[in-house]
């Protein structure tokens, strides 16, 4: 066999996530490619949490509704799951607390045995998950050593003692002759790929999914060197970033939907002053608080048209963690080429799933902004052809640098002047042709599948994982646009233009991305649309699709 | 009325970690609400977001779960179309002063009846551990992986300076002053505030080495003192537990109420 879907549930607070990424180190270590999903509440204790390990010898994207293996620490898993598991599948449980058919073991008595926390249980899950799938012990020492942080010994030692227990493997994962890759959820990818583009401070405020940004980057101060702060709220998050831009920072910040709505002034502060500002808006399902720790597609509307007045911004929409790296470090540059405010948009599914990473970063390198020649006398706002204006920041003794949010003359002293306004406007909005050209160098619409069908399914973000497997399976063409402001009209033209069928496909209650094109003269023939705050499976889209299609 | 009434048990068990001081404080305040024999209609509960805020799904009266850091503007909005109703605001610590901060001092300034809790933990509990301006300095968090330099407010001397009339503070360790200042709060025409210190094991705990929710609770026993004791007087460092401002100044709702009354003299 070279697949495998894997479910580890328990309650918040069993260590499933952290047992589902040991599961997944496991299979990466013997060449597997993974996928990682994590479904929890928004509750720090109880509640149903499980995370899906998808395990496969080709690079994959996406899980399944459908298992090979449950491991269930608490009853709720083995109940609500049961019906996922393929013919040949089984369940691994433990048996103090789950009566189910399957292999039970009493996890907690080995831990007892060993003297353990109660938390080892989950080690004791792996230990026995590793025999089951005929891994050898060495193996799985190894991946412990290198992935626990405390109470290394006791840990293996309760490890191999439920290893031991279970006799005979159920399923014989060969090692695969694949060199293993890095395992990287979206969010790091993010992270990573400000900090190749040049990331000097990171500002955000806790929300969830975005905040394992600030987690990660926090943590990591002492080796990639970023600067990170968590103010008192999103209003201050997005000013702070716009101050250290002025002052010649690189500046990102990241939050989800609803802090986003509190960053909207800013955001037009931004537009006026021409400040570069990365936003990282992960989405989750709103309105409003929403659905916390869930997954919608639901904020591209608002961000494509959040702001108020006219000025130029970027949104780019990653659906996988290379994408979300170089998108992320695109970005950046963009922003500061032209003085604008970019978005990466990501969601929960994108951001908190773990992917084998395959990025180059060698692909992104910080690209010095345009800095003022010293010349004559320094005017921020200098009305240039492509509407330009070099930089220069507070300290330089030959400048003063004068910003601000009224409308103003090529200094930046505030203007009521009709001509001057009418000059300034043309001048921001003149930056429209430099930035398609910019974004023309880079491959701004994805095309999966097969090239040749005249049926499309018509995708953005984190779905696209799906997508790509259904589509290779029925022999369709799959269309993802990167960039979804400026829309890249013509090669979207040229994706959509022979499609006999366009489905548009989309994890929101409306059909956005849909819209957005219809407004451009683009027309979807169909529209499969998921909006219980889940993403797209490969098996749940396959069955969608073959409705539409037949 | 009996304390049981005032709650939906069906959504019971709570959320809360075990050890949470949330429970607690939702105990006292409960108890001191059948103390004074309120009924579930006359009370409206708005809260905002985190741990602390979803108190409001526990309990059976009108509640408002808001959103992060909002709860006190929404409810003011209440309290000025319905003046004869009582309203409830618990908020966590950053909920009420990290990103509600400017509502929190708007609301005292204005004296409007409201009763103000802010559930202390010292940390984002929700979220996952993040430093609160109420963590001070040396405090570990998830956003202070190397440790916190933010210095932190004194709630109580905040709202005393914001104009609170009302100014209050207890611990989970002390549930009989906590139920009688909640009381005492109630009954106070104006914007009173009480803080309460309340634990987080799961994530101040654990960052900061304070030991099992029981440690954690007996530190409030052993680092208070009741408001100008000897005990502070030795030791500077004890935090005061007590009643700091009880004043009488005319409340917003009642001013607004005279205004309308000039306005339309003669009307
Ligand atoms: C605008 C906005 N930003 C961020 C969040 C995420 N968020 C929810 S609760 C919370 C903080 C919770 O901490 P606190 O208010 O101290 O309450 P506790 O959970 O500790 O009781 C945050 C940051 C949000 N819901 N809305
Ligand atoms: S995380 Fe902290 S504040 Fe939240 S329920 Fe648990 S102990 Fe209470």
């Amino acid at each position: 066999m070279k697949e495998i879907s894997i479910l580890i549930g328990g309650k918040a607070g069993d260590g499933i996530r952290q047992a589902g990424q040991t599961v997944s180190t496991l299979l990466n270590r013997i060449g597997y490619r993974i996928f990682f999903y994590d479904d929890y509440p928004s509750l720090i204790r109880g509640g149903h949490n499980f995370s899906i390990i998808r395990a496969s010898e080709k690079r994959i994207i996406a899980h399944k509704d459908s298992v090979d293996i449950i491991v269930a620490l608490n009853k709720d898993t083995a109940e609500k799951h049961k019906s996922r598991l393929n013919a040949e599948g089984m369940i691994l449980y433990d048996s103090k607390a789950v009566d189910t058919e399957g292999v039970g073991i009493d996890f907690m008595q080995i831990v007892k045995q060993l003297d353990g926390l109660p938390i080892m249980r989950n080690t004791a899950a792996i230990g026995a998950l590793a025999k089951v799938l005929g891994i050898e012990w060495p193996v799985v020492e190894r991946v412990m050593k290198d992935t626990i942080e405390k109470q290394v010994a006791l840990n293996l030692n309760i490890a191999q003692l439920a290893y031991e227990k279970v006799g005979t493997s159920r399923f014989v994962i060969e090692k695969l002759d694949q060199k293993s890759l890095p395992l990287v959820s979206g969010n790091e990818a993010i992270a990573l790929g400000a900090v190749r583009a040049g990331l000097n401070m990171y500002i955000a405020y806790p929300m969830t999914p975005a905040s394992a940004i600030l987690h990660y980057l926090a943590a990591h101060e002492d080796d990639l060197g970023v600067v990170t702060v968590h103010p008192e709220s999103e209003i201050a998050v997005a000013l702070m970033a716009l101050g250290a831009a002025y002052a010649g920072a690189r500046s990102m910040v990241g939050t989800s939907g609803g802090g986003f709505a509190l960053m909207t002034e800013a955001l037009s502060l931004a537009g006026q002053g021409e400040f570069p500002v990365v936003f990282i808006e992960c989405q989750r399902p709103g309105p409003s608080t929403g659905v916390p720790t869930y997954t919608m597609q639901g904020d591209l509307s608002f961000v494509v048209h959040a702001g108020h007045g006219e000025f130029l911004k970027v949104v780019l929409a990653p659906g996988d963690a290379e994408e979300a790296f170089y998108l992320t470090g695109l970005a950046m540059n963009l922003a500061w080429k032209f003085h604008i405010p970019t978005f990466v948009l990501s969601d929960k599914h994108l951001s908190e799933s773990i992917f084998s990473f395959a990025a180059d970063p060698d692909k992104i390198k910080p690209e010095p902004p345009l800095i003022w020649d010293g010349q004559g006398k320094y005017k921020r706002y200098l009305d240039t052809q492509d509407g330009i204006s070099p930089l220069a920041f507070p300290g330089d003794p030959a400048a003063t640098v004068k910003v601000t949010s009224y409308e103003h003359d090529e200094y930046g002293i505030t203007t009521e002047d009709p001509d001057q306004i009418a000059r300034m406007q043309e001048k921001r909005l003149r930056k429209k042709e430099g930035l398609i050209d910019e974004l023309a160098k880079n491959e701004q619409v994805k095309i999966y599948g097969n090239r040749e069908s005249k049926t499309v399914l018509l995708c953005w973000g984190s779905t696209k994982g799906a997508c790509i497997e259904v589509a290779e399976q029925l022999g369709l063409k799959v269309v993802q646009p990167l960039v979804l402001k400026p829309l890249p009209i013509d090669p979207l033209r040229q994706a959509l233009s022979d499609a006999d069928m366009i489905i548009g496909i989309e994890v929101n209650a409306t059909g956005q991305l849909a819209k957005l094109l219809s407004g451009h003269g683009f027309g979807i023939d169909h529209m499969i649309l998921r909006y219980d705050a889940r993403p797209f499976t490969v098996d749940g889209l396959l069955d969608k699709v073959k409705e539409v299609i037949s | 009325m009996a304390i049981k009434d005032y709650l939906r048990e069906r959504f019971f068990p709570h959320l809360w970690c075990s050890g949470c001081g949330h429970g607690i404080v939702l105990n006292s305040l409960l108890r001191a609400l059948a103390d004074l024999g309120m009924s579930k209609n006359e009370i409206v509960m708005v809260s905002g977001i985190g741990c602390s805020s979803r108190i409001s799904g526990y309990v059976d009266f009108h509640t408002l779960h808001t959103i992060h850091g909002r709860a006190l503007a929404f409810a003011t909005g209440v309290k000025l179309s319905r003046p004869e109703l009582n309203l409830l605001v618990p908020m966590g610590d950053g909920d009420a002063l990290a990103i509600g901060g400017n509502h929190f001092i708007h609301a005292a300034r204005r004296n409007i009846d409201l009763t103000a809790i802010v559930m202390n933990n010292r940390i984002y509990g929700m979220t996952g551990g993040q430093y609160s301006p109420l963590s001070g300095q040396g405090i570990m968090a998830t956003t202070a992986p190397y440790s916190n330099i933010d210095y932190d407010f004194d709630t109580v001397e905040l709202a005393k300076a914001a104009g609170a009339t009302f100014v209050a503070r207890s611990t989970t360790y002390h549930t009989q002053q906590m139920t009688k200042m909640f009381r005492q709060a109630i009954l106070h025409e104006g914007f009173a505030m009480v803080e309460i210190l309340s634990q987080c094991p799961t994530y101040f705990g654990r960052k900061n080495r304070a030991g099992s929710a029981i440690d954690m609770m007996e530190s409030y026993k052993e680092n208070t003192t009741p408001i100008g004791s000897k005990s502070k007087m030795e030791n500077p460092d004890l935090i005061e537990r007590g009643i700091f401002v009880q004043k009488e100044v005319p409340e917003y709702c009642n001013e607004y109420d005279k205004i309308i009354e000039k306005a339309m003299k003669g009307r």
